[in-house]
């Protein structure tokens, strides 16, 4: 009987698992950046994004005119396309003759600073507590809950307008407010995760070599839960353009002569039957912002849900 | 009744194909059996044989994406193929044959009585009125074990235990007495003892109604007990068939053998275990030759030229080799000296657990009075240096919690444990990880799918500021070298990895910080039987090598026998029994260690010592 003494050492345990490598596939991450970029609602939307970064960073080479310049001699000028229109000034000028063009790009800077910013205060608020009250549970989820339950329960709107009138109107103050606001949407979601994710093994086994609670949070829960963070954080920088946009109509964000997308529609609301250019432009743009901002964050949550439906 | 030579369901040339990305997996391919009335057939086969492909693809459950291709496909008077799916649920489906699967927790519907569910079968089909359907379902209850089976009807799923839900859901597929029933691992999820007394009334069941049966499983210890014959499955294909004797006594196929060399028995010598190397390949293109010769050790240049066509061995005794009978042997790879070397363990214990306790309290209801749960009662433990200490229990024996206490993730209520003789609280956790540390059950959640596996085993090191990063590499390396894996996996996220290789990468983990006791949580089963012989030798390498002590905690008690040299019986939270391996095993004193080994599923025909000489010690 012809059977094989084939020596089992250790080494040649390294033969056999190298055999069972299943497939010698590229890196993961490669793999969704290809991925997204086959995603239409993706592709348009970081389209548009990046359309609007190079607007607002570019603005004071790509504007005609310094936004702050008041000419009014030449004010309420409509758009070119409209009868009476100057080619010198292609979108027109405002009430107070200052080129309409030069302050829809510098309104971009404002408009996606605050987009970002807000979003971006209100992930860490909400990350940081979501993740907190999901890995400790007990006492700290529940107080955690409490904060949630009190801040759906506020009327967001209102409160911010309260909040920025008392402390007094300014960029930072707006994005700060408007952060403090919307954190609820990332503490539920990493709440969840986190409570599914902290009694996984892998999170033992990093105890059991020491690590503690901060490090385990850091390096082991957080980049798991990063691809939700994403997609929140996408379509929240859509509801804190809206935020700002609206409190600036109200006349309780971004004040005059600053040039903030929100505040150029109260600027022009006055004259709306008679010049709706004033008010359709800076629309047009908080729409596509919004947007674009909309479609990048359901691709990538419809991308997410394919791969965990997989 | 029809004649006996018109079989009750025939398949010939089915085949299985399945969209993935860019390319077509090849799931099943040419597979074709017969089976007739009463008869019961076991399809064996590890994870990505195809073998629970194929019942889904009879079962008209395959994924949307799927492609089904057969030239016969027929149940009694049905033609399967010319049925589309309306007709097939109409006519077929629950009435003719019925599938149970694994999971009994989920294969139930959470919002329905367990009454309405099984009625519901049958008025559905329009094969009974409500009345009689409730009859019929409390007679099935009653016969096949279900105790009070009238009370039982208003129950919902939530209230029945595993075992009590799968023969629910046996119950539910016999209301209409189908002539085929096909289980698909149906005790798989279940505690040894509840496995066995589902087989046995699968057994009986068949017996009283004639019914067909068919048995997919990756456990040739359940197959042969109770099915007439196997189908042995390999990369999609069907490699050997026959009757159960002949398949298990004198297999043909170098993977049978090796499967059957694979599979630790329960009263065996406690070698090591030959082992297959490598895993099912997957098959995104059709194979050019013999799809097993990447791991055959007999495989020959003939062997990859064409697919080995089927080849008989005596009556209804197929397989597909092309090798000569008696040039082949098992395709397994055994140890050089037959005994792992026995190490002394007299100098003290390593690990100790004394009178440890822990009590949770579990409340019933919002308002309901807490009540108490011993999940870990008065239990007390000893693991000396170089011991290997099994300590067996189903779910709920309180087995897990023990582990977290003694790995000092979880304190214990009453009781001490301690390592080296210093008390594992007075330990800071830095220290505690250079002492002992764990290897988890589930391969896939014992990893961070975010990290690459040379993160994951180096983290432990930069944790404890060890070397540089250059150095941390080569330690990486090294260990990664002991466990048996390239090191160019190091880059690679988990998602790509093997079962195996992932419990590999998990063991490197915890050796990487030299620690004295490992505490395996069931390690390998996860794993497929050829894979499981892989981790458990690689135990045993780690073992002689660095010195390491481990603490395996498992309900299998074939995986005892195969490497622990000291057992500990827990039930209920208690050690029940406990001593030197041979005297728990040969002769158990508990009741519970005896209803455990008598549970456990032998092999029903031993194999022929020719067939696999390296093994035979093992039978």
């Amino acid at each position: 009987m012809a059977m094989q003494d084939t020596d089992l050492t250790v080494k040649a345990a390294a033969a056999e698992a190298s055999a069972d490598t299943p497939l010698d596939a590229p890196v993961r991450r490669l793999d969704s950046w290809r991925e997204m970029l086959r995603h239409p609602g993706i592709v348009i939307g970081l389209a548009i994004l990046l359309t609007l970064f190079a607007l607002a960073i570019f603005a004071p080479l790509i504007a005609p005119y310094d936004p702050f310049d008041q000419q009014l001699s030449r004010r309420l000028l409509p758009p070119f396309w409209v009868e009476g229109g100057n080619p010198a000034y292609l979108f027109g000028t405002d009430h107070l003759g200052r080129d309409y063009l030069s302050r829809l790009l510098y309104g971009a800077r404002i408009s996606l600073l605050i987009g970002f910013g807000a979003a971006g205060i209100g992930c860490l608020l909400g990350v940081t507590l979501g993740v907190c009250a999901g890995y400790f549970g007990g006492v700290v989820d529940r107080v955690v809950s409490f904060l949630l339950t009190c801040q759906l329960a506020l009327p967001g709107l209102l409160l911010a307008m309260a909040l920025v009138f008392l402390i007094g109107p300014s960029v930072t103050v707006v994005i700060c407010v408007i952060g403090l606001l919307h954190w609820s949407y990332y503490l539920v979601v990493t709440r969840a995760a986190t409570q599914k994710i902290r009694d996984l093994e892998y999170v033992a086994a990093a105890r059991a070599i020491g690590s503690n609670e901060r490090q385990i949070m850091i390096s082991e829960i957080l980049p798991n839960l990063l691809s939700e963070i994403i997609v929140i954080f996408s379509l929240e920088v859509g509801v804190a353009v809206l935020a700002e946009a609206a409190l600036s109509f109200l006349g309780v964000g971004i004040q005059p002569p600053t040039p903030s997308w929100g505040l150029m529609i109260a600027e022009g609301k006055t004259s709306v039957f008679l010049r709706p250019w004033l008010i359709i432009l800076p629309g047009i743009f908080i729409f596509l912002l919004v947007l674009a901002a909309n479609l990048v964050g359901d691709g990538l949550r419809d991308m997410m849900s394919k791969k965990s439906g997989r | 009744m029809k004649a006996p030579q018109t079989p009750l369901l025939e398949v010939s040339d089915l085949s299985v194909t399945l969209p993935v990305r860019e390319s077509k997996l090849h799931a099943v391919r040419g597979v074709s059996f017969s089976l007739a009335r009463g008869e019961a057939l076991g399809i064996v086969g590890e994870s990505g044989s195809g073998k629970s492909m194929t019942s889904l693809a009879l079962m008209n459950l395959l994924p949307k994406s799927a492609e089904r291709n057969a030239s016969v496909l027929r149940l009694g008077e049905h033609d399967l193929l010319a049925m589309d799916q309306i007709e097939f649920a109409k006519s077929v489906a629950a009435r003719r044959m019925a599938m149970i699967f694994q999971e009994p927790m989920t294969s139930l519907n959470p919002v329905y009585t367990i009454g309405r569910q099984l009625t519901e079968t049958m008025t559905i089909h329009g094969t009974a009125g409500p009345k009689e359907a409730r009859e019929r379902a409390i007679d099935l209850l009653d016969r096949i074990g279900v105790p009070d089976a009238k009370n039982r009807l208003a129950q919902y799923p939530h209230e029945l235990s595993g075992g009590l839900r799968q023969r629910v859901m046996i119950a539910m597929m016999l209301m209409n007495a189908p002539d085929l029933l096909i289980a698909d691992e149906p005790t798989t999820a279940l505690d040894v003892t509840v496995q066995a007394s589902i087989l046995e009334l699968l057994a009986e069941l068949r017996k009283e109604l004639g019914m067909a049966l068919i048995l997919v499983s990756h456990d040739l210890g359940v197959v042969s007990q109770s099915v007439d014959k196997i189908a042995v499955m390999y990369a999609g294909e069907l490699i050997e068939t026959g009757t159960v004797k002949d398949v298990l006594s004198s297999p043909q196929h170098p993977y049978t053998r090796g499967l059957l060399a694979s599979i630790p028995a329960p009263r065996g010598t406690g070698e090591r275990l030959p082992s297959i190397p490598g895993t099912v390949p997957p098959l995104f293109a059709l194979p050019s030759g013999c799809t097993f010769a990447d791991r055959c050790s007999y495989a020959e240049t003939k062997c990859r030229a064409a697919p080995p066509p089927m080849q008989s061995a005596g009556e209804g005794h197929l397989y597909r080799c092309i090798l000569p009978l008696n040039t082949t042997g098992s395709s397994v790879r055994t140890a050089v000296s037959a005994k792992s070397q026995i190490h002394s363990h007299d100098n003290g214990s390593l690990l100790s657990a004394r009178n440890v306790s822990r009590t949770f309290t579990v409340r019933a209801g919002l308002l309901g009075k807490g009540k108490a749960l011993k999940a870990v009662d008065d239990v007390s433990l000893d693991v000396a240096q170089g011991e290997i200490v099994a300590l067996v229990g189903e779910s709920g024996s309180g087995k897990s919690t023990l582990a977290r206490i003694l790995l000092g993730l979880q304190e214990s209520d009453r009781g001490e444990v301690t390592i080296s003789g210093r008390p594992i609280l007075s330990i800071s956790p830095f220290e505690r990880a250079k002492l002992i540390q764990p290897v988890f059950q589930d391969p896939y959640s014992s990893l961070n799918p975010r990290k690459t596996i040379g993160q994951t085993v180096m983290r432990p090191l930069e944790l404890h500021g060890i070397g540089s990063a250059q150095d941390r590499r080569k330690e990486a390396e090294r260990v990664m070298e002991l466990v048996g894996l390239p090191r160019r996996l190091l880059n690679n996220y988990p998602p790509q990895l093997s079962g195996g290789q992932r419990q590999r990468v998990a063991i490197a983990r915890a050796i990487v910080l030299q620690p004295k006791i490992l505490i395996c949580d069931e390690p390998t089963s996860a794993l497929d039987v050829s894979v499981q012989a892989q981790i458990l030798n690689l135990l045993l390498d780690l073992r002689d090598e660095l010195g390491l002590s481990y603490l395996l905690i498992t309900h299998d008690l074939a995986v005892v026998n195969c490497i622990a040299t000291r057992v500990a019986v827990m039930h209920r939270g208690r050690i029940v029994e406990s001593g030197e391996k041979d005297a728990v095993l040969r002769t158990p004193r508990d009741p519970y260690t005896q209803t455990l080994l008598r549970s456990v599923q032998t092999m029903k025909f031993s194999a022929n010592p020719r067939a696999a000489d390296g093994a035979a010690g093992l039978q």
